[in-house]
């Protein structure tokens, strides 16, 4: 008897939470139809009159400020689009946030949630690695394409999966980037540090691999952990071999303390790396990071118009910092609108994910972060840009 | 390389001692290990760093101001919540800290962002060269400090009247009873200023971790171990504690491997438990463990 | 005729539970729904673990969250690198992760309290740093992708409905190992040790064997847990296996309440659905999450049981007249 009332209480938990689940997406349903337009090319079903993008990232705990950026840029501009009648003039946008705390686990129920229950037509996300490569398998099977403008890790566009897209730099090109500067200016012996996490040992993995194609020589390699906060031993290992200058892949706060660091220690070397191109980093490092080469698709110090119109507007709009990210991200939706717009001008289906994903598949961009075309992996073509550090202020470097 | 190592581990060691005392004065008077711990440290420092950027305040000004909120946040903590669970069993007093712990650090991102911060320091940071070792007064003020804090309270609990009460009120609560103390009162009070002493540990850390809401992450349990190393309940156990993990840390993270560290302290916690959980000074058989 | 009675009624309830249970995931609208209800029954399960070692041991241990992430990576390692199937990932994952119970009980038996917290909790810490950090094997932070589903003999668990019927069997298995354990005479152990580990030693109890037994069961629960959730998932990383994953599992069954059976199962639903319910609330959505949970324990220090319990003592009350009469006739 009391096993059975247990599970039937149980059970009405359950309901309780499925009740809730269905409710949610009716009031969705409800919010949609009102925001368009008569005017709307749609087909029969009320799913077709709002384009529904999903947005996956963390939005709470320690992930929180990174998934913001991605959050505010993609609003921005669905929130532009909207405010031009929406996607060809005609078709308003739905943006549906769901925080997965990047924490994998849920991430997966964050886009089932997003697939299933929302019924999204696409899906931009996650920003940690670990988050896009376990949730990147539920669009794949519920055919919706995938954009992940900030997941770094190579596996993820190594797998086979014909829905995933990143618009952000792999490894490899930051790296040969990197090590091609490094070569300019006539570096033979480089020692590097690197985060423990899959973003850093990615990195560093790849560069090692490189380094030969440049004449270089890797003297040393230490790693650290997020979260670190004494430098003193990794430095001095690097310091004692010797190197022509130090190479790093990380994230602006470890290389704010390093940086720090290597002042209070007096080991004055040149810093070259990936990772930490982040306002942060001058807020943090002050004149400790003065000098440093970062290698990055995108950055507030570039004089093009569009660039300044995102960085004023990101300010006003959030007054906060952002990182490239952001610009991806903005670049994402756009992206996203345009592959619609063209599958309308051929007259093809778009609330189709299978149809959709063509036109994503040959997408040609021009944007904030340059123009953005995908290889059959679903991997981003893009130039590079090196900036550096002066007075406080970033400066793109003029060295091809 | 080596002497420099070992004053980079005495630096971090005079704070894992700070936190230790604070830790073990909770132990010694409520019998249990405080996992918010941590996490009050993190709050006083972001309330100095508020008080700093928001307030306008000198940090000289702030400082002893943000102590005073975190003794504050202490005894609100052991009034709401402590109290309540005092009497209903051990592990629920236990997991109440951590749940503790889960609001304050939770809620410290959602105020405070989860962008780590830049903290001023008191002291000056650039790096004096003494026989050929380099070493910033921060190092120096940071271990002084730490230093002169743990003297004070010493001389607080055997001089002081209050101090000598409270400690009589920890270690022997009948007697203290008896004497006419209001042990309770005194346990309140234990608890602020365990927690005043977290916060000035945070703010002589945060200059070097900058202040973030998951600063308590590792240095929370880092304290428990340095307390337990040096023998709960006892202050020269702290500070000598505390001491050591901050030298056998930096020393093991040159020598054996730098990203093992944190490692390192859990692993001097579980030999110590096993070889000596009393831990190095005190020589009684607590009857607590 | 009391007997027949008792009889009937005994396999009325089991079929009426059982009816219940595979109705679930008829009822269930989607796989974000189906998803939580699987997670529900792995956390029962290690709900259940913790629960023998903690609610009927008293020996508490805030480093559950190691031998749930042991058992995870082994079956990720064996099935991903050696092509294993589901029972011999389930039992590897079993023995690996019972030795490491029998390592964490020989330093924890000379401690009790919060040193046996810290302790555990230490020990969490350094599995997780050698998962990061061991990366030849683990892969490190990236994790290990790929895993399969179970298949057993023939058939396919590839769907989440489908593995449902996988985690209520194990959870079903793990609730009436755990009743009858309790009944027997290591349960009788058990409880003496929690009450005064002394007296226990006094009265011929082998207290040291029973403490590392109520380790090792607690940490094949976690295995299964573990295995369950791997092949679940199909994705494992260390960044799952966090000290907070510790703190739910503690809290799974202290919520529910300790020492009981169903508590783990209360703890469970209410520990996953709470974070969903309160996604409404943004940002604070976990800062909330805590502070319920904190006024939980605070106010019913035994845990939610006893108004379940109470509940069903008046359900009970209404009951009795009819169906003495009805079993009668």
């Amino acid at each position: 008897m009391k096993k059975l009332t247990a599970l039937l209480l149980a059970l009405a938990m359950v309901l309780s939470l499925a009740a809730c689940g269905s409710s949610s997406s009716t009031s969705d349903a409800d919010t949609s139809t009102t925001t368009t337009s008569e005017t709307s090319d749609s087909t029969t079903t009320s799913s077709s009159d709002t384009f529904k993008i999903g947005l996956v990232c963390p939005l709470s705990g320690s992930s929180a400020v990174s998934g913001a950026i991605l959050q505010n840029a993609v609003q921005m501009a669905v929130d532009e689009i909207n405010e031009e009648g929406g996607i060809n003039g005609s078709i308003q946008i739905e943006l549906i946030s769901a925080d997965d705390e990047a924490v994998p686990a849920t991430s997966v129920t964050a886009v089932q949630k997003l697939v299933e229950q929302d019924k999204v037509n696409v899906v931009i996300g996650s920003q940690p690695s670990s988050c896009t490569l376990a949730n990147m398998e539920i669009t794949e099977a519920a055919h919706i394409p995938q954009i992940t403008p900030a997941s770094s890790n190579v596996s993820i566009t190594e797998s086979g999966n014909d829905y995933i897209y990143r618009m952000t730099s792999t490894d490899t090109t930051n790296a040969k980037t990197l090590l091609k500067y490094a070569q300019s200016l006539g570096y033979t012996k480089i020692a590097m540090c690197y985060e423990s996490s899959d973003f850093g040992t990615g990195g560093y993995n790849i560069v090692a691999g490189l380094v030969e194609e440049y004449g270089i020589e890797m003297v040393d390699s230490e790693v650290y952990n997020s979260g670190d906060t004494d430098f003193s031993v990794i430095l001095g290992k690097m310091d004692a071999a010797q190197p022509d200058c130090f190479f790093m892949w990380g994230y602006h706060t470890e290389c704010a303390a390093i940086m720090t660091q290597m002042q209070q220690y007096g080991y004055d070397y040149q810093m070259i790396g990936y990772g930490m191109n982040s306002p942060e980093l001058v807020t943090l490092g002050g004149d400790a990071v003065e000098g440093i080469c970062i290698c990055t698709s995108f950055d507030a110090a570039d004089p093009d118009p569009d660039v300044q119109e995102f960085d004023t507007k990101y300010q006003e709009l959030y007054g906060t910092s952002y990182d490239q990210n952001g610009p991806q991200s903005y670049d994402a939706v756009y992206l996203i609108a345009d592959a619609v717009e063209r599958a309308i001008a051929d007259g093809a289906d778009w609330s189709s994910g299978e149809v959709l994903n063509e036109y994503i598949a040959s997408a040609e961009y021009t944007g904030l972060t340059g123009t953005t075309t995908f290889d059959e992996n679903g991997e981003m073509v893009k130039d590079l840009m090196i900036i550096t550090v002066k007075d406080g202020i970033h400066e793109i470097i003029d060295w091809q | 390389m080596l002497v420099q190592q070992i004053l980079n581990g005495l630096t971090n060691g005079s704070l894992y001692a700070l936190m230790a005392v604070g830790v073990t004065m909770v132990y010694k008077s409520l019998g249990m290990l405080n996992f918010a711990h941590g996490d009050v440290m993190m709050i006083g420092t972001f309330i100095c760093l508020t008080l700093i950027n928001v307030g306008g305040l000198n940090v000289l000004v702030a400082i002893p101001l943000a102590v005073v909120c975190s003794a504050a946040l202490g005894f609100c903590l052991e009034r709401l919540v402590l109290r309540r669970v005092e009497f209903s069993s051990f592990v629920n007093l236990l997991i109440a800290t951590v749940g503790v712990s889960y609001v304050l650090r939770n809620g410290a991102m959602v105020l405070f962002g989860t962008n780590p911060q830049k903290f001023p320091s008191i002291f000056s940071t650039t790096p004096l060269d003494i026989f050929g070792f380099k070493i910033t007064p921060q190092s120096i003020g940071t271990i002084c400090v730490s230093l002169a804090l743990i003297i004070a309270l010493h001389f607080f609990f055997t001089k002081v009247k209050i101090g000598k009460c409270m400690e009589l009120a920890s270690s022997n609560p009948e007697s203290a009873t008896m004497m006419g103390i209001n042990v309770s009162l005194m346990r309140f009070m234990t608890f602020g200023i365990s927690a005043g002493l977290a916060c000035c540990a945070g703010v002589l850390i945060a200059p070097y971790t900058y202040a973030r809401a998951d600063m308590s992450a590792t240095i929370g349990l880092k304290a428990f171990a340095a307390a337990i190393l040096g023998g709960i309940g006892n202050l020269w156990g702290a500070l000598l504690g505390g001491l050591i993990l901050g030298v056998v840390e930096a020393l093991g993270a040159t020598y054996i491997s730098s990203a093992y560290r944190d490692a390192f302290s859990f692993i001097v916690l579980f030999i110590v438990l096993f070889v000596k959980p009393t831990g190095l000074l005190n020589r009684k058989i607590e009857n607590k463990l | 005729m009391k007997k027949t009675s008792s009889k009937i009624s005994g396999i009325a309830k089991i079929l009426v539970i059982a009816a219940v249970l595979i109705i679930v995931p008829i009822l269930s609208p989607n796989n974000y729904i189906q998803q939580i209800i699987n997670l529900i029954g792995i956390y029962i399960i290690l709900g259940t673990g913790i629960n023998i070692l903690t609610g009927y041991t008293g020996q508490l241990s805030l480093g559950q969250a190691a031998f749930f992430g042991i058992g995870a990576y082994t079956t990720a390692l064996l099935n991903t690198r050696l092509g294993q199937q589901f029972f011999v990932c389930l039992i590897a994952s079993i023995l690996v992760t019972s030795f490491f119970g029998v390592v964490l009980a020989i330093p924890a038996l000379k401690v009790k309290g919060p040193y046996l917290a810290l302790l555990t909790q230490g020990f969490g810490e350094i599995v997780r740093i050698v998962m990061i950090n061991w990366t030849p094997v683990t892969n490190g932070t990236a994790g290990i992708l790929s895993i399969e589903s179970p298949v057993i003999f023939g058939f396919a668990f590839d769907t989440l409905p489908k593995y449902y019927f996988l985690v209520v069997f194990f959870a079903i298995l793990g609730l009436l190992y755990e009743r009858s354990l309790i009944n027997s005479r290591t349960g009788r152990a058990f409880i003496a040790i929690r009450e005064d580990t002394d007296a226990a030693e006094l009265t011929g109890i082998n207290v040291t064997t029973y403490k590392i037994r109520a380790f090792v069961l607690s940490a094949v629960y976690c295995a299964v847990a573990g295995t369950l959730y791997a092949m679940m998932i199909q994705y494992v990383s260390p960044d799952t296996f966090i000290s907070n994953t510790s703190s739910v599992i503690l809290w799974t069954a202290i919520v529910g309440g300790f020492g009981t059976i169903l508590g783990p199962i209360i703890g469970g639903i209410i520990m996953q659905v709470l974070p969903e319910i309160l996604r409404f609330c943004g940002d604070w959505r976990l800062v909330v999450y805590g502070v319920i949970l904190l006024i939980v324990i605070l106010q019913c220090p035994g845990g939610l049981y006893p108004y379940l319990e109470r509940f069903l003592r008046f359900l009970k009350s209404k009951v009795p007249a009819n169906k003495s009469k009805s079993a009668a006739s």
